[in-house]
Formats: structure tokens, sequence, C-alpha cells
């Protein structure tokens, strides 16, 4: 397996082209599909930077009704990490609503659950 | 078309135009270095130049404004506008438009009555601040500026660009003019083979460290993305091109008479078209993710 991915790298050396940089969700607090207390702050950390300004995190109830109007914000120091602050959550299902775009413009989008017990 | 196709479409014409006049401004420049360049050539490489960096003139603030509408989910102008600034400070909106700076300088150097040396030095700066920038954009800028990604990137581009640059100036404005003397002709399909035969080889080593790098060792974006599919099509098409480069070098080794210099001549056109197709397709995976 080792040799023939050497071998379909090598032989793509010469014609490989510059491609989009895909930031997507490494490490989520509260983690995809747990259920745990409700959190006092969701954090998303990318596989690679994003643009803070046009990257966000949006949290939802199920049904897709916004939680809050918070925003989420960027941290200077770990360009791959946003932030958001929701309010206090009852017991349920939520939704976080992630966007990230990376260094490059590539916009990507998803979403993941977490329960409030 | 959806919005999304159309801004897709637009963006793949924008790079395969910016990646072919980018490749014809290292053609151009390297070009002026030729030694034995008859003073008739000077005219018209400078002219190509100016040229091509008109297009990307015209081209980069196109890709802002595409930029800008996939930030804003919207093609409506009068919503895009106020958000410009915000998306030329970002990274992405900041190389493109330090590229068309150097673009916008290069153009204006045909209004000034420089030397041919110091014009050919000018330009060479200009090319290789291009270029730094150039690199700077895609996959390679996550890691930051000045890392390792970028310059395998710089070195990638650079070589490439020679390459294919070298043929369709050759193809297009050297071949056409300097056939009457086959003596100088000869000399400058050697020169041309030897050019290409270097940036090849400096174009395996750093692509190979690129496609390490994007794919982090894995195969399975080359099997199963439409980024891989796209990019085994177009390594056919770079077979096809060092197949060509291959036998123009075998036969450039040797004294050359009239006929074989002609079925070279007829292999660098052949190789130009295939560079086209090459830079096109180049232009459509620059687009693309590999997952």
């Amino acid at each position: 397996m080792r040799k023939s991915s050497f071998l379909a790298i090598a032989l793509t050396a010469l014609s490989v082209p510059a491609a989009w940089a895909h930031a997507h969700p490494k490490v989520m607090v509260p983690a995809a599909d747990s259920t745990g207390p409700a959190p006092t702050k969701i954090v998303v950390t990318f596989s690679e930077p994003v643009e803070a300004k046009f990257s966000s995190l949006v949290l939802t109830t199920e049904k897709g009704d916004p939680v809050s109007k918070e925003k989420s914000s960027g941290d200077p120091s770990d360009p791959k990490t946003l932030t958001l602050t929701p309010p206090s959550l009852s017991a349920g299902d939520y939704l976080v609503h992630w966007t990230s775009v990376a260094p490059d413009g590539h916009k990507m989008q998803g979403e993941y659950k977490f329960t409030v017990k | 078309m959806s919005q999304e196709n159309l801004l897709l479409t637009l963006h793949i014409i924008c790079s395969g135009t910016s990646d072919i006049a980018f490749s014809l401004m290292w053609g151009s420049v390297l070009s002026l270095y030729w030694g034995e360049l008859p003073d008739s050539l000077f005219a018209p490489l400078n002219r190509m130049f100016n040229a091509t960096a008109i297009i990307l003139c015209m081209v980069l603030p196109l890709q802002i404004v595409l930029l800008t509408a996939d930030m804003a989910g919207t093609t409506h102008w009068p919503e895009l506008r106020p958000i410009l600034p915000d998306i030329v400070a970002m990274h992405a909106g900041s190389v493109l438009q330090s590229q068309f700076i150097c673009s916008l300088l290069a153009a204006i150097t045909i209004f000034f009555p420089l030397k041919p040396i110091a014009r050919r030095s000018v330009l060479t700066v200009l090319l290789l601040s291009l270029t730094t920038f150039k690199s700077a954009a895609g996959h390679a800028s996550i890691d930051g500026s000045f890392s390792v990604r970028e310059i395998s990137q710089w070195l990638h581009l650079s070589s490439i660009a020679t390459w294919s640059g070298g043929v369709l100036i050759a193809a297009w404005i050297l071949i056409p003019r300097v056939e009457e003397s086959a003596t100088s002709l000869s000399l400058f399909l050697k020169r041309l083979s030897l050019q290409c035969s270097l940036s090849v080889a400096i174009a395996f080593l750093s692509g190979l460290a690129n496609s390490w790098l994007i794919t982090e060792g894995k195969i399975e974006p080359l099997r199963s993305s439409t980024w891989g599919t796209l990019l085994l099509v177009k390594l056919v098409a770079v077979l096809i091109a060092l197949s060509i480069g291959f036998l123009n070098y075998r036969d450039l080794r040797r004294t050359i008479n009239g006929d074989t210099q002609l079925l070279v001549i007829k292999r660098i056109h052949l190789e130009a078209w295939i560079m086209i197709v090459i830079l096109c397709a180049s232009g459509w995976l620059s687009n693309l993710s590999p997952s």
C-alpha cells in the first residue's frame, strides 16, 4: 500500500496543481453527537487556519431556530479555533452550524449535533 | 446554470487564463536572456510580456470580485461592494491584490524608454515578485508566509512556467521569426531543449513534494475525488508533452539536417497546444479540493 501510494504520487508529481485548502472541524467542544451538561462555551478547532472575519459558529435548536444573536469569535493566538458563548441552555438537542474560510478563500459549511441533559 | 456553477465556471476561466498569461510572461523574459537573440526579436517579446501583463490586470480584479461573491454568497454587486475592503484585507484577497500591482507595473513598463538590459532586469524583478505572490495562494498558504509549502510551490510554478512558457513562446514567436537562419534556429532549439529538460527536472522534484504535502501521503484523494480523476487525466497530457520533449531532446543531441529540424519544429507546435490543454486543466484543478 505504501509503495503504491508513493508510485501514484510520484507519477502525478509533474502534473500536480495548486488546490483549494479545506478547513474542516477537527476538535469540537462539546463533541459531535455527545450528551452532557449545558456548555458555557462552544469551541471548534479546524484542521487548518481560518479567516475569523468570514468564518462562524451559529447555534440553533434542532428545528433550526437560532438560540442567540451572539457572534462567534476567533482566537488571535490560535487561528484554527472559533469560540461561541451561548446563553444558558435548557435540556434538548442543539445544532452547531459552522462555516470556515481557509486562508486561500475556500469556504466550507456543515453542522453537528449535541444534546444537553 | 445555478449561481454556484456560474461562479465555479468563472473561477476556472480566470485561473486558466491567468496560468497561460503567467507562462507566457516566463517564456518571454527567459527568451530575452538568450545570448544569440536577434535584435529584431526584442520588440515582439516585450510586446508579448506587456500584453500578458494587461490580461492579468483584467483577470485579477475579476478574481477578487469572484472571491467576494463566494464569501457573500451572492452575485448582486450592491451587496458585494461594501465587503470588498474586507476581502482585500484577508490573505487570499491581499495575494490577488499584490499580483495585480506587479502586473500593472509590468504592463506600464511599455511607456518607459528603457535600454534592453535595464528593461529585461525590471521585467525579471516584477516576474519574480509576481511568482512569489502567486505561490502564496491556494493550499500552500495554510502554513503562513515563506513556509516549505510556499517555497515548494514557488519552485513548481516557476519551473512549469519555464517549460510551458518556453514551448509556447518558441512556437508562436521565436521559431517563425528565426527560421530564415538555420544556424540560429538550431542553436535556439538546443537551448530550448536544455531549458525544458532542467525545468522538467525541477518541476518533478517540487511536484513530488507538493503532491505529498497536499495528499499527506495518502492515495485516497487520487482515487476517490474529482480532483484526483482530473489530475490523472492531466497526467496523460503531461506524459504526451514529455514524450514529445524527449524525442526532440534525442534528435537535437545530433547534428540535425533540414528535415529533422522541420520535424522538431512540428513537434514543438504540437507540444505548445498540449501545453494549453495542461494549463487549462491546471486552472480547473486549482479550483477543486482534494477531498
